[in-house]
């Protein structure tokens, strides 16, 4: 549908074609995009704290605040916090981590294309790119904040399983499902600004409808938390594979694998086809 | 078709008029789309207007193509919709060649980054290679002429220093296709020529050139064909001249219509004095249009005070497409009005005969208070005439050259009387 750079031919028709062989040109298309995402990802990452002091010190408040908080409060009964697979602290950080991959990366791939629409106006250039370097963003922040995530490891000489090394493995469904979902909210929130409000309402309560915080409940109804929302399945998987090196979900893992990829190919392919009708209202 | 760099064929786009219909069609499209469904997208909905209607045309290889109309026909639409940037509603484009858009000189650049960054970012963002970039970009910093600043934020930058390195990395990646959008309106007049320059030499075989200016000087210079466009579609496709040579007569037709009508007072206008009509009156006092030329003409306005205005100094100007080419003012001639009392008046201006040459011409007035300066009525234009007559005959040219120097020839036509002299008188005129 779409061709650009150095390709030296293209056709562009009001019609948004709806041919199976069409998942090759996307594939093409977004590996093509991948060298611009590169691009937009070092702009942002160089341009974003390029008039501060402390830099990327600020992405780490927020996570160890919360924390710190959470620890506080569990110390002292306020809440009560049943007994954890990991030493709290570690525990919570490590929960929050992983949740900040999730919640920090749609938050930035929803306003991706808003954001950019200075150049989505005024350019012609994969828009992919610019969910990939939102995501970028994302995941460099989550990167920084599992700094004081390991510190506080080492530090509470917490032992982790060996298998813990395939924890970036263990989170790829996890990827596809937050950019997958971003996928659709981007291209919603160009025509109705009020997806990025509400996100960040729902992510809000989200946090505590997941097993971040807390171990996993493992009662009726509460245990549903964990079995009804995907990004809870993958958070505890994470927590086990760090603290035990086995899934003890793995059914319920592997069914929300299966539908964070098919989320992510129809967000993808819902993104693609819908470009037409953001275009004039950016 | 070989040949053809750019096919357009039944090309429609439309926009929706306000926000709220935009969010509403977008919504209904955004669900269709979810759905799987093809909506229907060649009629309008509510709040929904053409911008561009059943457009084709080619532009071959080799072609420099003009576009010009009146604000609103569509033509920075077009570029849009050429450069990928929108999407046609119906009908379909088809680009043969590397396409460089010159829409808006440095639009990707960010503020933050310097010079050199943005470099390499735009080239990514046309979808160039990192290796690509790096074999440009000395070129690139050498042509935008800012070898000191390229490592400065761009933010730091004039308006004229980030227009030029814009159109620096635009050009050096040897588009097949290039798409101008009134950019050489900016910078100052030495960049104005280098771009051209750099244009110029693009001027080969392998490239097609689309550009949308206001300048039909331009046009005519340099495009081979032009298509003009209005808001209800391609009005005309042709040779450059004859399409410029068109649209101006519209032009100055619909300023003359404008003049029949009288001339409209701008609407709410607390003016003392209010210009009521307008009229261009010929030697035995009929109100007439047209004149030859060096013909006398009068200019009759028709007033009504509000209240009684001391000594106004009337000033009336004669334009020749926007340029003012004769004033007429009591500042200079002298006031005959004492006193203007409240009603209505007229004032007329006896203008001797004047060699002008065959076209049309507009009239701006404007009123000033007894210390000739307070404005009682700001400049405006308020009419037309035109002067018909024979053209010159070119001795020795014909076909378009000849129309081209007579539109681009200057208003005042004299009839001069030359001489040669052979170069022995001339030396000793000289000495």
């Amino acid at each position: 549908m779409t061709t650009r750079g150095t390709a030296t031919h293209a056709v562009y028709t009001a019609s948004a074609s709806q041919r199976l062989a069409d998942w090759h040109d996307m594939a093409r298309d977004l590996v093509g995009a991948g060298p611009l995402a590169w691009r937009l990802f070092l702009r942002d990452f160089s341009a974003k704290y390029r008039q501060s002091l402390l830099g990327y010190l600020w992405a780490l408040v927020p996570p160890v605040v919360t924390v710190g908080l959470f620890a506080y409060l569990s110390s002292q009964r306020i809440v009560n916090i049943p007994e954890t697979s990991l030493p709290y602290p570690a525990y919570a950080l490590l929960g929050m981590t992983i949740w900040g991959l999730f919640s920090i990366g749609l938050t930035a791939i929803t306003s991706s294309l808003g954001q950019g629409a200075n150049l989505v106006r005024k350019m012609s250039f994969p828009r992919e790119a610019l969910v990939c370097a939102a995501f970028g963003q994302g995941a460099l922040d989550t990167l920084l904040r599992a700094v004081p995530t390991v510190i506080v490891f080492v530090w509470l000489g917490v032992r982790i399983h060996p298998a813990a090394l395939l924890l970036p493995v263990v989170l790829v469904p996890l990827v596809l499902l937050t950019v997958g979902i971003g996928f659709v909210l981007s291209i919603v929130n160009v025509v109705i600004r009020d997806v990025a409000n509400a996100l960040r309402l729902v992510l809000q309560f989200g946090l505590f409808l997941t097993p971040v915080l807390y171990p996993p409940p493992e009662t009726w109804p509460f245990a549903l938390i964990t079995i009804l929302n995907p990004v809870s399945s993958f958070v505890v998987a994470a927590q086990d594979i760090v603290a035990r090196g086995t899934l003890s979900m793995p059914g319920l893992y592997a069914a929300w694998t299966g539908f964070a990829i098919l989320l992510f190919l129809a967000g993808w392919r819902f993104f693609r086809l819908a470009q037409p009708i953001i275009a004039e209202r950016i | 078709m070989s040949d053809a760099a750019i096919a357009v064929r039944g090309l429609s786009k439309k926009f929706s008029k306000t926000l709220r219909a935009t969010m509403r069609n977008g919504a209904i499209d955004l669900a269709h789309t979810a759905l799987g469904a093809q909506h229907p997208r060649d009629h309008l909905r509510r709040g929904e207007f053409w911008a561009i209607r059943d457009l084709s045309f080619d532009l071959l290889r080799g072609e420099w193509l003009g576009v010009v109309g009146p604000n609103g026909a569509g033509k920075s639409t077009l570029l849009k919709l050429l450069s990928g940037i929108l999407r046609p509603d119906t009908g379909s484009i088809e680009l043969h060649g590397r396409v460089c858009s010159l829409i808006e000189l440095g639009a990707g650049f960010h503020p933050m980054l310097s010079g050199r960054e943005n470099i390499y970012l735009q080239g990514s963002m046309m979808g160039f290679a990192r290796s690509e970039i790096n074999e440009r970009i000395a070129a690139i910093i050498e042509f935008a002429g800012i070898p000191d600043f390229i490592d400065t934020p761009v933010k730091f930058y004039s308006s004229g220093m980030h227009a030029r390195l814009g159109f620096s990395v635009a050009i050096h990646f040897e588009p097949d296709i290039l798409l101008v959008d009134e950019v050489l309106a900016v910078g100052d007049r030495s960049f104005q020529e280098k771009c051209m320059r750099a244009m110029q030499l693009l001027r080969s075989e392998r490239h097609a050139v689309l550009m949308v200016t206001h300048s039909l000087y331009r046009v005519e210079a340099l495009c081979d064909r032009a298509l003009w466009l209005e808001e209800t579609g391609c009005k005309m496709i042709g040779p450059a001249l004859e399409v410029v040579g068109a649209f101006l007569d519209d032009q100055d037709r619909r300023v003359e219509e404008e003049t029949a009508r009288g001339a409209a007072p701008a609407a709410g206008e607390p003016a003392p004095l209010i210009l009521e009509g307008i009229e261009v009156l010929a030697d035995d006092g009929s109100p007439r249009s047209t004149f030859a030329p060096n013909e006398s003409f009068t200019v009759r306005l028709l007033l009504r005070a509000r209240e009684a205005i001391e000594r106004p100094y009337f000033n009336l100007r004669v334009l020749d497409r926007g340029f003012g080419i004769i004033d007429a003012s009591m500042l200079v001639d002298g006031s005959p009005i004492a006193l203007f009392d409240e009603g209505p008046g007229a004032v007329e201006c006896h203008f001797p005969p004047l060699p002008l040459a065959p076209r049309t011409y507009e009239l701006a007035l404007f009123v000033r208070g007894p210390d000739g300066v307070t404005p009682v009525i700001p400049l405006r234009n308020i009419g037309a005439f035109r002067i018909a007559g024979p053209e010159p005959t070119y001795a020795a040219l014909g076909g378009p050259m000849a129309l081209n120097l007579i539109r681009q020839g200057c208003p005042l036509r004299v009839e001069t009387e030359w001489s040669f002299s052979p170069a022995k008188l001339a030396r000793g005129a000289a000495r």
